[in-house]
């Protein structure tokens, strides 16, 4: 080959990489098409492809063009760790697994080979000492780079481990303060330990930078579910201790002892539930800092039936702070329609979930 | 023989394109020596002047009926002639409009012995079809009359010692139907000061900097950019990340250093920059070093505008301004921005008159269309009146007899095409909930509101 071919061809391989550094498959791709037209059997070109296909989410020509590559190369790891991602996302984990070791075994000095493994395990939802292993290799090789710390952080997250996920995704975010993806599992290591607040403000974080993360949104809107179930919950809890001494109770309903008494106890339960509820938007407001605004602004835009239950949450409140001011006979009424109100809520909790599965 | 009368007709419709009786003359002659393509072109082109022509309407019926046995004397020669330029299973290929007839040049000059067209014509081949046959050929090459572009007068043109296409622009924003706010927009941001330079020096209004245009995809940025170069009777030198990104080390920067040289020497001239988020991308979401240089490059060069750019005007076009680099947004640089929503209903009616204008339409009433297509693109529109087009087309060589594209083809299009401005809008909606802590997105968040997406 002489050297203006050969700068051709290296010309055309940056090119297509530069293009998908700006996540640009499309043109990756056509950037790479007469060089592989020339030379189908380049392993580099190939790779790229490869990439670019995954990129675009098409994991079948990804296939091909890896598997073209790694037969051409069979000592290459880069071919196939590439076999091994397509094969992940087309949900075929034994062959994405033995593609990954085959990286591991051919450049285990390499980190990335190490990732591989663990992140096909992952997606496999199979951890196994070996990803663990793999995950902190990793780190040891490339301890300074944030995407082996979000891989060990990953490993972490799907053992429910919460303490070293948010250690590895901290890392990540050390070494990259915009790390997206580790931004993102961070927040949601925040929300399974039950810090809405953090949770929240992590998720507006991204999509103040990133407003088409499709992953962020889903997660804020997970994050207003989490609240919103909290606080239901408090008002079953409230609307269960009447019910209960409502119906327990043997004194006539006429009588005005009776009637003051009862009042006393409903402003009681309303009040203590009130102040759990606010002690709980409270505590979120301080951990979400200059965010908190922002989300609850956010939830009506981004979800319909959030709004909806958060507006039968309140209705089912003031129903109870009304009951405390009627006569004994209303109040049994008035919770009566609560308790409708919030199994209505109940209703709307079903309809999101069908609705997010479907 | 009418062939020296329908020479002479030629030449009056050539003189005269516009007068119709003549054309539907010429297309009656012509069907009646069987030269069926030039007739079906005849009564295009009447249907494209007056759409409810029915003599022309009929002569396309007519037209499109003739067996392609038909074609004309032409075929006679050949068929002593056992030339194999055209295959028998080949349908029969009416002559490109563009091509010169045989026929034309017969009044001075003969036709020579062996010319394309008989090589066109298929006896065999029509002699076993004699059921009337949808002619596609036909259909193509008609088509290709009536989608000639409407703005022809621009071409492009490379610059001597350059890679880029610069062109003189004849759209002004008169061209631009609609989009009132945005003309006003432009005009106050932009063209004013150019205008006006007196007032310019008593309000020592610098004329330093560029103008920034977001908005959803397909809702004519690049349009309004060219009418912006026609109303400052600028060339207009479109740069786009292609033209700008080489792979060799330094030849990237380079690249933009040439594109405004050639700006400056061609001055006044507008630069524009399609998809400047591409090439302009925020630094820290770029690992890739050489476009890094590029940014800074062109940093160096927006920068230099007051000095060496005297005529240059900068413009840039994104549909996702919240990537751009803050660097590129700040005084000096691409300071003003002007937001291109989606076509407004004066706006949509001007581009479904413009895409429905050069095909065969009857009773399209715009102005409904107009209010029933809210929320679409430009680039929507002109789908729903390709989609009506094709179920015309398809109708018609279903049925064997040629129809016009209706109000019902247009209305069935758009149910069928949803907005394709939608998850712009969401990401939008996004921006202004949760990355608008300035107000930068105040236009925007204005429009949210209106449109109740927020």
């Amino acid at each position: 080959m002489t050297s203006d071919a050969a700068k051709h061809e290296d010309a055309a391989l940056t090119h297509a990489r530069t293009y998908l550094s700006l996540g640009k498959p499309a043109d990756a791709l056509a950037a790479l098409a007469p060089h592989l037209a020339s030379h189908p059997d380049d392993e580099r070109g190939l790779c790229l492809a490869s990439q670019a296909h995954l990129v675009s989410g098409d994991a079948a020509r990804a296939l091909d063009a890896a598997q073209h590559a790694a037969a051409l190369t069979p000592d290459n790891e880069w071919a196939w760790r590439l076999v091994a991602l397509s094969y992940s996302k087309l949900g075929h984990h034994p062959e994405a697994r033995a593609a990954a070791a085959n990286a591991q075994a051919i450049a285990p000095q390499l980190w990335v080979t190490h990732a591989q493994v663990a992140q096909v395990d992952i997606a496999a939802k199979r951890i196994t000492p070996e990803s663990q292993h793999a995950a902190r290799e990793a780190t040891r090789l490339a301890p300074l780079e944030p995407d082996a710390h979000l891989t060990a952080g990953n490993v972490a997250l799907a053992q429910n481990d919460w303490a070293n996920a948010e250690s590895s995704f901290r890392s990540a975010l050390r070494l990259e303060p915009g790390h997206a993806a580790a931004r993102n599992n961070l927040s949601l290591v925040m929300l399974r330990r039950g810090r809405a607040g953090s949770a929240a403000a992590g998720f507006v974080d991204i999509l103040s930078t990133d407003p088409d993360s499709e992953v962020a949104v889903r997660n804020l809107r997970a994050v207003a579910a989490v609240a919103l179930r909290h606080i239901h919950f408090i008002l079953w809890v409230a609307f269960a201790v009447v019910t209960v001494a409502f119906s327990s109770a043997s004194e006539p309903d006429g009588s005005p002892a009776y009637g003051v008494i009862w009042s006393d106890f409903l402003g009681g339960v309303a009040l203590v539930s009130g102040v759990i509820i606010l002690v709980y938007v409270l505590r979120m407001r301080r951990a979400a800092g200059a965010r908190f605004g922002q989300f609850v602004r956010s939830v009506p835009r981004l979800d319909r039936l959030l709004t909806a239950w958060a507006g039968l949450l309140v209705a089912d409140y003031l129903l109870m702070v009304a009951a405390c001011f009627t006569t004994v006979h209303r109040a049994q009424l008035l919770y009566l329609l609560a308790g409708a109100i919030l199994v209505a809520g109940s209703v709307v909790v079903i309809l999101r979930r069908n609705r997010a599965r479907s | 023989m009418d062939e020296p009368l329908i020479s002479s007709l030629r030449r009056a419709v050539e003189a005269t394109p516009d007068d119709i009786h003549l054309r539907l003359l010429l297309g009656q002659l012509l069907l009646k020596a069987g030269a069926t393509a030039e007739a079906i072109s005849q009564a295009a082109s009447i249907l494209q002047l007056a759409p409810a022509n029915t003599d022309a309407r009929q002569l396309m019926n007519d037209a499109f009926a003739a067996p392609a046995t038909a074609e004309p004397l032409a075929a006679e020669p050949v068929a002593a002639e056992p030339v194999a330029a055209a295959p028998p299973s080949e349908p029969p290929v009416v002559p490109h409009p563009a091509v010169p007839h045989p026929a034309e040049p017969a009044a001075d000059t003969p036709a020579p012995p062996t010319s394309a067209e008989p090589a066109a014509a298929t006896p065999g081949a029509a002699a076993v079809t004699p059921e009337p046959e949808f002619d596609w050929s036909a259909a193509e090459s008609d088509v290709h009359e009536l989608a000639q572009p409407m703005f022809v007068d621009s071409t492009p043109t490379t610059a001597p010692g350059s890679a880029f296409d610069i062109e003189r622009s004849v759209i002004t924003l008169a061209d631009v139907g609609g989009m009132k706010s945005v003309k006003d927009r432009l005009n106050a941001a932009f063209l004013a000061p150019l205008r006006n330079p007196d007032l310019r020096k008593l309000y020592a209004k610098s004329l330093k900097g560029g103008l920034l245009m977001y908005g959803p995809p397909g809702c004519g940025k690049t349009f309004i950019a060219r009418a912006i170069a026609g109303e400052l009777g600028a060339h207009f030198l479109t740069i786009g990340l292609a033209d700008i990104l080489d792979p060799m080390l330094g030849n990237s920067e380079q690249n933009v250093h040439e594109a405004f040289e050639l700006a400056r020497r061609e001055a006044p001239c507008v630069i524009f920059f399609d998809e400047i988020d591409a090439l302009g991308q925020r630094r820290s979401q770029t690992r890739n070093s050489a476009l890094r240089g590029t940014v800074n490059q062109l940093l160096t060069e927006l920068d230099g505008v007051a000095d060496q750019n005297e005529g240059v005007f900068v413009l840039a076009a994104t549909n996702q301004p919240w990537d751009v680099d803050p660097a590129l947004r700040r005084p000096g640089r691409f300071d003003r921005t002007v937001l291109v929503l989606p076509p407004d209903l004066e706006a949509r009616e001007s581009i479904f008159r413009y895409h429905l204008q050069h095909r065969p339409v009857e009773g399209i009433e715009l102005q409904p269309l107009a209010r029933a297509s809210a929320g679409l693109s430009g680039a929507d529109i002109a789908y729903v009146c390709e989609v009506a087009a094709e179920r015309a087309l398809i109708d018609s060589a279903n049925t064997g007899v040629v129809r016009m594209i209706s109000m019902r083809d247009v209305t069935d299009a758009l149910a069928e095409v949803t907005p394709s401005t939608s998850s712009w809008l969401d990401s939008a909606r996004n921006v202004v909930l949760f990355g608008d802590d300035d107000g930068t997105y105040a236009e925007l968040k204005a429009y949210l509101k209106k449109a109740k997406r927020l």
